[in-house]
């Protein structure tokens, strides 16, 4: 199906000074090769998955964490159920112990169930991991996040933070799309989300195309990338992501960090915010005011015309500016 | 048999609660639980015991209303005859419930709001909205939430204060007996209460911690919320005629 998809651009030897303030706000993917082959992590992993599961075992300090379980016949793709009215995977609160124990066990197996371990907190379950196996400080407070599981399949979606994925264990397809191509790519429910963000229903492994016809065009459009442990991959915000873990034993460190301050709110808040106020409307209202999202927002003007100091909001956004907004907001919302 | 349902702005949208605390409108009780964080507001009004939880066995503190099971010599037709109402009454049909939650990983449980739909004080036409018109909280609601959250840190609080009573050995059971005007005898063998002889004798360095960590203002608001008894008794003789 992605036979003559293009490659993501690619360093090769990549090292920590590969990662640039010109990389960091790029605004297409790169693949970094060996950007962090020297983590002791990825030593292990290279010796064998028992050393790797053991290594970071060493590091475990017994919080509880989540995990998601699917049937094997799923074949590792942890996704909506077939009506839609939930999901085919169950979580379970757990340890990250039994976790890696439950991997282990499946190793052998034939058709393995799937056991995925999502985005969880680095520190807060491995304290001391990062003295060895981190990046240098490229960013203010990123989130750094440890995914672990056998074979996964997680559908296209975007995040709308930048983010560095490394592969410290396993091997990880990466498919990657611009973020125009979100009709193609048919989006499911917003409200309802397998792992917290809006994702493609489209089954990449086996499209159908009379169901989803435009994925024709996206697939001109995609990107992929085969990562092994040691390689790492900048996916710029926004940019549709499907990540596959196609070894019986994965681990993923990632890098998210937004540019943006902190009291910059959600956009994701905003769009919600905007289907219920605005979507509804008459079309000639909804004109006006895509009229002024693109004078106040998408092309903002300079409000010459208003002296700065009475340019309230038009202003750029500082903190107390924030702070008012989000007061004047929560009081409006609620009634 | 209470009905506890997780609250929210589509299913409860036009449930009202009815505020009076009149028999018809309350629960009847004759104690509530009472938190170290109101021991100032209770102990003007209400002795302070101990009991211990029937389903736990652990020791808990408790306000008085009354000398029987189901007897609350507070409530009556005209409303609830002391100027102070207890967290755990004030919060009445609402209660805490948890979820589990997953932000980053990072497994929490969550403090919830819950409804008791079978409380006598759940309306449909009269008493206070629960949610404003269009589904936000109405300002009745938000203060039920922070009188819950006010309950949630009570709790922690009150069973340090326990815990260090106990590690002291501090607490004692206590028999309550009473004669009313009629000559009627009534006994309550359920209670413990704190035992001020062994306050007396504390060593200076636990009288100093008790006080840093303000157990022992909370001691001798217990001690002195006993006189409150008297109360008791003058309002169930009141009842008798």
């Amino acid at each position: 199906m992605f036979e003559k998809t293009q490659s993501i651009r690619e360093v090769a030897g990549a090292t920590n000074e590969s990662l640039t303030p010109e990389l960091l706000c790029s605004t297409k993917p790169v693949v970094l090769r060996g950007l962090i082959q020297d983590w002791p992590l990825v030593l292990e992993a290279k010796l064998s998955n028992q050393a790797a599961q053991n290594y970071l075992r060493q590091h475990y300090n017994q919080n509880k964490i989540r995990a998601f379980m699917a049937d094997a016949k799923y074949q590792g793709r942890f996704f909506y159920n077939d009506d839609l009215s939930g999901f085919n995977f169950t979580p379970t609160t757990t340890t990250f112990d039994k976790v890696l124990n439950d991997i282990a066990k499946y190793e052998d197996l034939l058709s393995p169930p799937g056991l995925y371990m999502g985005s969880t907190s680095v520190d807060h379950i491995l304290p001391g991991f990062r003295l060895n196996n981190d990046l240098p400080a490229f960013v203010d407070r990123p989130l750094i996040s440890l995914w672990v599981g056998n074979q996964s399949r997680i559908a296209a979606h975007y995040d709308v933070t930048d983010n560095i994925a490394c592969v410290a264990a396993g091997k990880r397809r990466f498919t990657v799309f611009p973020p125009n191509q979100l009709d193609n790519l048919y989006i499911g429910p917003l409200d309802l989300t397998p792992a917290g963000q809006p994702a493609s229903l489209v089954d990449f492994t086996q499209p159908d195309l009379a169901k989803h016809p435009k994925f024709v065009q996206a697939m001109q459009h995609a990107q992929v990338a085969e990562l092994e442990a040691g390689d790492a991959i900048f996916i710029p915000s926004m940019w549709w992501h499907h990540v596959e873990g196609l070894s019986r034993f994965n681990v993923l460190v990632n890098y998210w960090w937004r540019q943006a301050d902190i009291q910059i709110g959600a956009p994701m808040d905003a769009l919600n915010h905007a289907i219920l106020s605005i979507r509804d409307l008459p079309q000639a209202q909804r004109d006006a005011w895509r009229d002024l999202f693109e004078h106040y927002i998408f092309a903002p003007k300079e409000q010459s015309h208003i002296p700065k100091d009475k340019r309230g909001i038009l202003n750029p956004i500082d903190e107390p500016l924030a702070r008012k907004l989000r007061a004047s907001l929560v009081n409006k919302l609620n009634r | 048999m209470p009905n506890h349902q997780l609250l929210d702005n589509i299913s409860h949208k036009d449930v009202h609660v009815i505020t009076e605390n009149t028999p018809d409108f309350c629960d009847i009780s004759s104690y509530s639980h009472v938190f170290i964080s109101e021991f100032k507001d209770v102990q003007a009004h209400y002795p302070i015991f101990f009991q211990k939880n029937p389903q736990t066995g652990q020791f808990e503190t408790i306000a008085l209303f009354g000398l029987a099971g189901e007897e609350n010599l507070f409530l009556t037709d005209a409303g609830w005859q002391a100027n102070y109402l207890p967290l755990s009454i004030q919060r009445r049909p609402f209660l805490i419930g948890f979820q589990e939650n997953t932000e980053d990983g990072v497994v929490s449980e969550e403090p919830v709001i819950h409804i008791d739909m079978d409380s006598p004080k759940i309306s449909y036409n009269q008493g206070e909205a629960v949610f404003l018109p269009q589904g936000g909280q109405s300002p009745y609601l938000q203060n039920m939430s922070s009188t819950l959250m006010a309950i949630h840190q009570g709790h922690q609080k009150t069973q340090s204060f326990i815990d260090t009573l106990q590690q002291h050995e501090l607490i004692e059971s206590v028999e309550i007996k009473v004669t009313l005007d009629d000559n009627s005898n009534h006994a309550m063998n359920f209670l413990y209460t704190i035992n001020e002889e062994k306050v007396a004798q504390l060593p200076d360095q636990v009288v100093t911690d008790l006080h840093r960590l303000g157990y022992l203002k909370a001691i001798h608001m217990m001690l002195a919320s006993m006189t409150n008894m008297s109360d008791l008794i003058t309002l169930k003789n009141r009842r008798l005629k």
